[in-house]
């Protein structure tokens, strides 16, 4: 049989064979849905529901509703003295900054030693012990790394603080003397910018090793025989990087963005340790899920007001990841079709 | 791939000269990052064996000698069942992780492998739900827990697992770039049952993927304080990060090297996991099953 | 890959059939082979170790190796430990209680006793059979902390917890020349003589020593002579001169850098007390039993700050702290929840017993005042007899001002005393934004 033919004839068993399966795809996907509905949207359901009433426990144990009072919730959010920026705007903007700066830094690091790891023209002795340590501060809890970054930033003599007077940030004479080192030492856990800075240094330095193992397993899943023929055909490795590797790598690009933007939005472990005891950084640090928390885990118990935190929250990030997608998607569609053409042409030979 | 650049290297001095440029580049920053990343454990690990007044006034990288009285510390408490939080921890946490790996590979195999009507609205809603913070939804998560009785089980910790849009869609991203449906249909041709061919074909091709989603899902699992604190009442169910909680709940009196020495412990298991996994990361490079 | 799932099959199948996890997966605690099961809930193991080695030895019950605490009429024990991070504690015990989950007793810090007392989730401590007779040898104030809208008692302590000032008397003699206790409360009488004595302290010592942790540490006396509660009977904010007094005072302490800066509770602060850099420290009684001996780096005189601290009334009288038990609305065992109140919280001759064994300052008086007749020391303390001093203080202590919304309003309004003595805020734009903070925390609240 010519090769012709037996694709042809493939392609014809193929068709006829899907049609028979189709319900095969349903039972596939059924346990996923099964317990997504009885897990997940129930408990949502009811988010929503509670966005729209009036659902509190006062801080004397009294309950109150839920009666329904439409967009009250929101309009209590937005409610702010004069001038000021609502609380519920301050938290986003919050999440936005430190998600951004940790974000940024993370994808080209990551982006770098994934394109250095399965660089064509020379190996990186010791790889894999590389890439098994920089994944490393992913694994451990953020309680721990809380507790060491205390230790570090500690006032007024920590070790950052040290780092500051030896490069003649802050006045050295007076520093090292223990009695009036406070009187220069800088107050990094009080600052907001430096909680900022520290809980997005935390973040990227916990993720850029998973984002970076993400994409090598993206790189390596791409058809080696197309790098093959690409060097073959004399392409440089930045030119294969630029022109084979980053196209291809296109969908996982898109989740790790997506799924990034999704917890960077949900960020909590970390922001929520770093928080000083009645320390003033918190207005500059706290995060979207943690206010949330706080309207129902502090004071009043105001179920309505968190619930429509939550509400904001799935829409923003909805808006976010849809963007995203439209800039993505007819690539990807491109993409597809591409490999799909490569496949077929690598079964034909 | 080798003798290329063998090649180049002889034709152009000045080339290789920069590649060894590089790669000493490439070197040092590696070894910076590797040293970033082990300071923590190194910490952990040091303050494990210091005494907690100690601890509390600086940092050092010097071991102490008070590892043994630490460990008697933690011992003494009445509270703290070390190997009980680490069994408890070890059984929801590996569960969650296969069932997680499971559904989710079904799921995305099922909506790449077949065309069906619903297909493309399924994987909208996946995507959909995808955006659904889960600290959304833990008020109504808790109050059902309640209804079903399910409260001060591990249920609630393991089950939920199976509906990970997260995982879904990566699986389904990885899987339209490494498994070609001319390998199902040839499977199908040779007579292999729908979900023998899941089973024996598509997830062994998965194999990169399925090592680093592991890996993710089972340390969000174990490190996971948020829901188990929500959910588990009973002392004998305590995960091992509820342990480290109580030993820190002690506001009044916390002994960091205790503190420090608990979560030290905590850490190992994982240690076993991915260096376990991370097996399948390095060495996945032959990713089989691509090529015909 | 077939190995990575088998082996994690394996490790999920293995697990799950040993017998001893088999409940994980069951509602069910640890089932009593013989009676029911007494349920208590708390934040840490402080009272779960009072049961186990006062309590039960006393009654007649067993501990279990394994920890099971069995009561004398068969009943088992189930202490329920929910730590008390962000409110993890009120959270679950809230849930629980509209859920109407069994619970038999629970714990109550003084900071949200009053939540609890003023609500329909605690039964009034006469309910069990407890009289108020019975109650009557217990110190005043913890009864009015316990006492709801409509004087009904529904709390009962096992502890008082006046306060005073504690000092290094070696540190003291170094720098202030000071040999004595006596002498000592001559410096610290008032808040102006206190004042003066902390830029002492720093000026002798070239701010080696500082007279107290922070700012925070003061607070915990100025809270509790205010004028008014935080919230009056009409939901609304009251901020009185005392607050202000306090914004300007810890502004000076911040300005002429008067404080080692070391929040209460922080790793530092905890190891202010192990060191020199600290000379001074306001605590009540469970704090020094529990607390600075715990941080001393001793346990002994003359190891690390042991037996170096001495103790003195200070500016002026003060309460911090305290634990109350409640009987909750779904108590099934009234008898023994009853006697263990009794035990511990009204009678005169076990609540001895455990002050002597504990050191814990019991809510007894006629049990303290034994303790005292018999001769009482504390090596801690270079062998003050501090009981004298906390019975000194302990009618003079003023509930007046506490409130159910202590804690959070407590804490937003150190936020903003941080932004003050930061100098980032002006007095009146500092408490507009801690109303602010109060009523997001609080809607049914208004500010003035």
């Amino acid at each position: 049989m010519s090769q012709a033919t037996q694709v042809t004839a493939r392609r014809s068993r193929l068709s006829r064979s899907r049609l028979e399966k189709t319900y095969w795809g349903y039972l596939f996907i059924a346990p996923f849905f099964l317990v997504y509905a009885i897990f997940q949207l129930y408990p949502l359901g009811n988010t929503f529901y509670l966005a729209f009433q009036k659902y509190m426990i006062t801080g004397t144990n009294k309950v109150i509703g839920p009666n329904p009072v439409g967009f009250n919730n929101f309009a209590a959010l937005f409610k702010a003295s004069s001038g000021a920026t609502p609380k519920v705007v301050q938290v986003f903007i919050n999440t936005g900054i430190m998600w951004i700066i940790n974000f940024i830094p993370q994808m080209l690091i990551a982006l770098l030693l994934a394109k250095w790891f399965t660089d064509t023209r020379f190996t990186i002795r010791g790889q894999g012990a590389i890439k098994v340590m920089v994944y490393m501060p992913n694994i451990i809890t953020a309680a721990s790394i809380s507790m060491l970054f205390y230790a570090l930033f500690a006032f007024p003599q920590g070790p950052a603080n040290s780092i500051l007077a030896s490069l003649g940030v802050i006045d050295k004479e007076i520093y090292l003397n223990s009695g009036i080192a406070a009187t220069v030492a800088f107050r990094f856990l009080e600052d907001g910018w430096a909680v900022r800075l520290i809980v997005a240094f935390i973040n990227f330095w916990m993720w850029y090793g998973n984002t970076m193992i993400v994409l090598v397993a993206g790189i390596l899943g791409v058809n080696p025989s197309l790098f093959e023929a690409a060097q073959v055909d004399g392409a440089s490795s930045n030119q294969i990087f630029h022109r084979i590797t980053i196209p291809l790598l296109r969908p996982i690009l898109l989740y790790t963005l997506v799924t990034s933007l999704i917890g960077g939005m949900q960020m909590y472990d970390i922001p929520a340790m770093m928080q000083q005891q009645g320390s003033k950084a918190k207005d500059m640090t706290q995060t979207v899920t943690m206010y949330i928390q706080e309207l129902v885990f502090e004071g009043t118990k105001d179920y309505g007001r968190s619930a429509a935190v939550s509400v904001l929250l799935f829409l923003v990030t909805a808006v976010f990841s849809v963007i995203l997608f439209y800039i993505m998607r007819d690539k990807e569609a491109s993409r597809q079709r591409k490999m799909m053409r490569a496949a077929r042409k690598e079964a034909k030979l | 791939m080798s003798n290329l650049t063998d090649t180049a290297g002889r034709v152009s001095g000045s080339y290789r000269a920069r590649i060894i440029g590089k790669k000493t580049l490439i070197y040092i920053v590696c070894i910076f990052l590797c040293a970033l990343s082990l300071f923590p454990f190194l910490v952990m690990f040091v303050n494990a064996t210091r005494p907690s007044a100690d601890i509390a006034q600086r940092l050092s990288l010097v071991p102490g000698n008070m590892l043994a009285t630490n460990w008697q510390t933690l011992e003494e408490r009445q509270n703290f069942d070390f190997v009980r939080g680490m069994l408890n921890s070890l059984l929801v946490s590996s569960s969650a992780t296969f069932l997680c790996l499971y559904v989710s590979l079904m799921t995305s195999y099922g909506l790449v492998v077949y065309r069906f009507k619903l297909r493309q609205a399924a994987f909208t809603f996946i995507m959909v739900v995808l955006m659904i913070p889960s600290q959304v939804s833990i008020i109504g998560f808790f109050n059902e827990m309640y209804k079903m009785g399910l409260i001060n089980t591990f249920w609630p910790l393991i089950l939920p697992a199976a509906a990970s849009p997260s995982v879904v869609f990566f699986m389904r991203q990885f899987m339209l770039g490494s498994l070609p449906l001319e390998i199902v249909e040839a499977a199908r041709i040779d007579g292999s049952g729908e979900f023998r061919t899941f089973n024996r074909i598509a997830i062994p091709m998965m194999a990169p993927a399925i090592a680093t989603q592991a890996i993710f899902i089972f340390v969000g699992s174990w490190n996971n304080l948020f829901t188990p604190t929500m959910v588990i009442n009973s002392q004998a169910k305590f995960t091992m990060p509820m342990l480290v909680s109580l030993l820190k709940s002690d506001r009044f009196r916390t002994d960091f090297g205790t503190v420090y020495l608990a979560l030290s412990l905590t850490v190992l298991p994982l240690f076993i996991v991915y260096f376990m996994l991370s097996k399948f990361i390095i060495s996945g490079v032959a990713l089989g099953g691509v090529k015909e | 890959m077939k190995k990575i799932l088998s082996l994690v099959l394996a490790l999920a199948l293995l697990l799950g059939c040993a017998s001893a996890l088999a409940e994980g997966f069951t509602t069910d605690f640890d089932v009593p082979a013989t009676g029911e099961k007494f349920v208590i809930y708390a934040w840490n193991d402080e009272f779960l170790g009072m049961l186990k080695n006062y309590y039960i030895p006393a009654v007649g019950g067993t501990v279990a190796d394994d920890g099971t605490v069995t009561f004398p009429n068969g009943d088992v024990l189930e202490f329920v430990i929910n730590p008390n991070d962000n409110g993890n504690y009120q959270a679950k015990l809230d849930q629980a209680l509209q859920n109407e989950q069994h619970i038999d007793l629970f714990l109550m810090e003084a900071d949200y006793a009053l939540k609890y007392v003023n609500s329909e989730y605690t039964r009034p401590i006469e309910s069990v059979g407890i009289t108020a007779e019975e109650m009557a040898g217990q110190y005043e104030y913890t009864r009015q902390v316990a006492t709801d809208e409509n004087g009904v008692i529904k709390g009962s302590s096992w502890q008082a917890a006046p306060g005073l000032f504690m000092y290094r008397a070696s540190l003291a003699k170094k720098y202030l020349g000071v040999n004595s206790p006596e002498e000592m409360q001559e410096k610290v009488k008032d808040w102006d003589s206190w004042l003066a004595t902390a830029r002492e302290v720093k000026e002798k010592s070239e701010g080696a020593t500082k007279l107290i942790p922070s700012n925070g540490d003061v607070w915990q006396v100025v809270r509790t002579v205010r004028s008014t509660p935080w919230v009056d009977e009409s939901l609304t904010l009251k901020i009185d001169d005392q607050v202000k007094w306090y914004f300007d005072f810890a502004k000076t302490l911040r300005e002429e850098n008067l404080t080692a800066e070391a929040n209460p509770w922080s790793e530092g602060w905890n190891a202010c007390m192990g060191n020199d850099s600290v000379m001074g420290l306001f605590f009540s009684t469970w704090g020094i039993q529990w607390t600075m001996v715990g941080n001393s780096g001793g346990s002994a005189p003359g190891e690390g700050t042991y037996g170096d601290w001495r103790a003195v009334k200070g500016p002026q009288p003060y309460y911090w702290g305290g634990t109350w038990l409640a009987v909750s609305k779904f108590c099934t065992n009234d008898a023994l929840a009853a006697d263990i109140i009794r035990f511990f919280t009204t009678e005169e001759d076990s609540m001895k017993y455990y002050c002597l064994g504990s050191k814990d300052y019991v809510n007894n008086d006629a049990a303290v005042k034994s303790i005292i007749d018999d001769g009482f020391s504390f090596d801690f303390l270079g062998g003050q007899d501090h009981y004298s001093l906390f019975r000194e203080v302990l009618p003079l202590i003023d509930v007046s001002t506490m409130s159910a919304y202590d804690q959070n309003i407590n804490s937003a309004m150190d936020t903003q005393v941080n932004y003050y003595i930061a100098g980032e805020k002006d007095l009146d734009t500092a408490l507009a934004d801690f109303a602010a903070a109060v009523v997001d925390l609080y809607p049914e609240i208004t500010a003035e």
